[in-house]
């Protein structure tokens, strides 16, 4: 458990508290980053950035969220503009052609078909199916992270699956 | 009832009310679309779910750290305070003027003043304040040997 105790001494840049956040939370912004960027030195870059974001901002962090939904928010933001960053820097493009170019009986119990239906989508739906579906989180929590309303996220979810299934029925 | 892929979608994530559940899983088991569409979507979301979750990399911690203090301008500085501080209480020391307990304030002044005249009056007040942090980039520069 992180305590308010926790976050004003992280703020004040005690190490320790600091240590304790990291450890608390970085599973989950390495999970959310990797399986939404697909690549890990995009996803450890937006691991270090999001932590990076959060010591310095902790300090104006005046407890009206929770720090969960606070880091999730950074973690959401901080991924999707890296990635486009990465774009629009090298044309970094998912390879989604093995998806469909494959044939055969679909094997999808392998982690390889996880992260071929994730690259199936655009990184906006994908984070979204990596929190709820990776992550377990409510929708609601979803919504808080991504600033979205709640039935815009229900929809955008549903789609995302609907797409997943469509690229996976097509191999 | 109709067909309806959102009612499917609330169904598998659980969140429609038990009276109406009931009518929506009997519509599923008798509707050969409806029943695939479940049985693809549920399928799909067990692979994501099962994926597993791997541990972060190591030394981020570190990096971020690194980041979140003192900047590079300011770590060039220490540095060189520190390299000049030793020159000078090594000087101190040879020409016999250097008092090893700090018995001595007025020679620790002397000492201060000099360093604030060397290296600027805000660098002493800010390596107070940074202490710590100024602390964790000697470590770092000493592991990467740079001191
Ligand atoms: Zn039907």
């Amino acid at each position: 458990m992180i305590t308010k105790s926790d976050i004003k001494k992280a703020a004040s840049g005690d190490e320790a508290a600091m240590e304790k956040i990291y450890q608390y939370y970085s599973a989950f912004v390495w999970n959310v980053a990797l399986k939404t960027c697909l690549n890990r030195d995009v996803a450890a870059d937006a691991l270090q950035e999001v932590f990076i974001k959060v010591f310095k901002k902790l300090g104006s962090f005046r407890f009206y969220s929770s720090l969960k939904t606070w880091i999730y928010r950074i973690t959401v933001n901080t991924t999707l503009n890296l990635i486009k960053k990465e774009k629009r820097r090298e044309g970094l493009e998912l390879d989604c052609t093995r998806l469909k170019a494959r044939s055969g009986e679909p094997d999808l119990e392998s982690k390889q078909t996880a992260q071929e239906l994730l690259g199936t989508l655009d990184p906006e739906d994908r984070i979204l199916i990596v929190m709820r579906e990776m992550e377990g989180m409510s929708y609601k929590e979803i919504a808080a992270s991504s600033k979205m309303t709640l039935s815009s996220v229900k929809t955008r979810i549903y789609r995302a699956r609907e797409k997943m299934r469509t690229a996976y029925d097509k191999r | 009832m109709k067909c309806d892929r959102n009612l499917i979608n609330k169904f598998l994530d659980g969140e429609i009310s038990s009276n109406r559940k009931s009518r929506v899983k009997e519509h599923i088991e008798n509707c050969a679309q409806c029943c695939r569409y479940y049985n693809e979507i549920a399928k799909i979301t067990s692979v994501l779910r099962d994926a597993g979750k791997p541990n972060p990399p190591a030394g981020v911690f570190l990096r971020v750290k690194r980041n979140i203090t003192p900047h590079k301008a300011f770590l060039l500085r220490a540095r060189f305070a520190l390299t000049a501080g030793a020159v000078l209480t090594l000087f101190l020391a040879v020409t016999g003027v250097f008092s090893p307990n700090g018995a001595n304030a007025e020679l620790d002044y002397y000492i201060e003043s000099q360093l604030d005249a060397l290296f600027g009056e805000g660098l002493r007040s800010e390596l107070t304040v940074y202490e710590q942090n100024w602390q964790t980039q000697i470590e770092i520069l000493l592991e990467e040997g740079e001191l």
